[in-house]
């Protein structure tokens, strides 16, 4: 994910950039929940699959929004700078 | 109809009268004690404490009083609760920021006592009259604590505008009012219920009732209400913001489960229709526009904002029929008070000489001077951004199996997508306080009443979240004693 919304891609307001990044971290979970209920299904390793999915996605979309955080600290201060 | 007041009201109505006698004590107290004593806030809590002890003869309940003015029942009870607890906190996180800011300790009690006055009167209140009466207590008390450090033009900014567009919205939910006294004859919302059956289609009717939404909408700041909202918040000192963005919010919505369930029942049709606009269009505008702020104070006003759109999704369910609804309300109100309450806490703690503290990048490196208040605070952004187990999850669960029982499963989903989006500037909020590390000016000191209040809320969060059928079974059974079961009640 280099290009696009989630980037200080200042194309884009920052309620939009922003918005996605919760999305994404809901949508995550959810999506790997799902495929771990899935897998589950298919494989009978029940809890686990849910349980790896939920965890999965949780990190993988804290990794992300904790990134974006941090990103949008910097924007402030460039333009604190540069005003 | 005997005038005046008979013995067996003021009996009724001894919790308002301990509360007010409380507040003239306080006033008294000040001009008594020397400048800057700090037994003004204890006298305070003492006053609040009276109160709330006072309540208890009246737990089961389930009168009129005042020839229909009030209602003593489980409803205004649980409301009281809610009011009185918020003093209490509001008190205690208070104390250290008037020595700060220099503020008049003894007014400022005296106003916030008489707010929470205010608010008993309006969660009672089954009288239009009676509502309006404990609305205006409550407003002008707010309208002055607004701009009460005076030498801020911040302060007196954020007073003025919510003088005049709250004096405004005011003369809309009057004239609304006004219509309903005028179609139905009079102004108790229990005989106005019966009088309104068979009038759905009334052109008039249903003008009150959009002016009535008009002017509730503004007081609960639903957009596009809420205009006045970020600035009054951000202007206000921050313990009157605290308790303005709960106790004001919750007797609002006390206001509208009062007009709407009891006095306009049969018209449910109409104005459950505009709640569900509101709740939609609230939730995503105040979400969407908190992404972006950098000032604590903003944030939390937009937060509370979006929150005000979560509670109308509850409403939604009460006008469809579902007492859920009602209850689910009543159950997030509860939970949203502490949480909120506890998270101004924090803010007031990053308040020193100086530094003002309400900026999000003053919470910087928190984690590594104060890691109890950032602990705390961590718990409070993840309840408000309801994420499991805290209470706020809880909340927010109740609320959208209320909307999805009703039948309302889109808004339950839209409910659902806000608190997903409004997730990362919750998280924001965390990641300053445990990942940045430059902190900046003196060490921030939790004062002992500071430490209490944070205290009680982060019990009440943890607690609410593990365990909330207490909470759930108490706002169950005074949801039951609104609106036509509560008419049947008390016509035994």
């Amino acid at each position: 994910m280099t290009g696009g919304l989630l980037t200080a891609d200042r194309r884009f307001p920052g309620w939009v950039r922003y918005s996605g990044v919760g999305l994404e971290l809901a949508g995550a979970t959810a999506g790997l929940a799902l495929l771990g209920y899935w897998i589950d299904g298919k494989f009978g390793t029940t809890p686990w699959g849910i349980l790896g999915g939920v965890i999965i996605g949780i990190v993988g979309g804290l990794y992300n929004l904790v990134k974006q955080s941090l990103e949008a600290v910097r924007e402030a201060k460039d333009d604190d700078d540069a005003a | 109809m005997p005038a005046g007041l008979s013995t067996s009201d003021f009996y009724y109505i001894l919790p308002e009268l301990v509360l007010t006698g409380g507040a003239l004590l306080v006033l008294i107290a000040d001009v008594l004690l020397p400048r800057g004593s700090k037994a003004l806030g204890w006298i305070t809590m003492l006053a609040i404490g009276a109160t709330l002890a006072s309540l208890a003869p009246f737990t089961s309940t389930h009168v009129e009083v005042a020839h229909g003015l009030l209602a003593v029942d489980r409803f205004s009870l649980f409301f009281k609760i809610i009011f009185l607890g918020a003093a209490a906190i509001t008190t205690l996180i208070s104390m250290k920021y008037i020595e700060i800011e220099r503020m008049g300790a003894g007014e400022y009690y005296f106003l916030i006592l008489c707010s929470t006055l205010g608010m008993m009167i309006m969660a009672g209140g089954i009288d239009l009259i009676s509502i309006f009466i404990g609305l205006e207590t409550m407003a002008v008390s707010f309208y002055i604590l607004t701009g009460f450090i005076k030498p801020n033009p911040r302060s007196n900014e954020a007073a003025v505008k919510y003088f005049l567009l709250g004096a405004f919205s005011l003369g809309i939910l009057l004239y609304g009012m006004s219509l309903m006294y005028g179609l139905s004859g009079t102004t108790s919302l229990r005989t106005m219920a019966t009088a309104f059956v068979g009038q759905e289609r009334d052109p008039r009717l249903v003008l009150a009732v959009i002016l009535v939404v008009a002017g509730v909408g503004f007081k609960i700041a639903a957009v596009p209400f809420h205009m006045w909202a970020p600035d009054v918040y951000e202007g206000a000192p921050t313990p009157v913001t605290a308790f303005l963005s709960v106790g004001s919010k919750a007797a609002s919505f006390a206001m509208l489960l009062r007009l709407f369930l009891e006095g306009m029942p049969s018209l449910n049709a109409d104005w459950r229709i505009l709640f569900e606009v509101l709740a939609i269009v609230t939730m995503t505008v105040g979400n969407l526009a908190a992404l972006t702020q950098s000032n604590l104070k903003r944030m939390l006003a937009y937060s509370s904002i979006a929150h005000a759109g979560y509670l109308l999704i509850g409403i939604v369910a009460a006008g469809a029929g579902y007492t859920r609804g009602v209850t689910a309300t009543l159950v997030y109100l509860f939970i949203y008070t502490f949480m909120q309450l506890g998270a101004f806490g924090i803010i007031i703690l990053m308040r020193r000489q100086d530094v003002i503290g309400d900026e999000l990048k003053d919470l910087s490196g928190l984690y590594l001077r104060r890691p109890v208040a950032a602990f705390a605070m961590l718990l409070f952004m993840l309840s408000l951004g309801g994420i499991p187990p805290t209470a706020g999850f809880m909340g927010k669960f109740w609320l959208f199996s209320a909307a999805i029982e009703a039948g309302f499963v889109w808004l339950a989903v839209i409910g659902v997508l806000n608190s997903a989006i409004s997730l990362y500037y919750y998280i924001r909020v965390v990641v300053f306080m445990y990942l940045k590390k430059d902190a900046a000016g003196s060490e921030p000191v939790f004062s002992p009443p500071l430490a209490l209040a944070v205290g009680v809320a982060v019990v009440a969060t943890i607690v609410l979240g593990v365990y909330p059928r207490l909470l759930f079974d108490v706002a169950e059974a005074s949801a039951r004693t609104l609106g036509a079961a509560g008419l049947a009640a008390t016509l035994r």
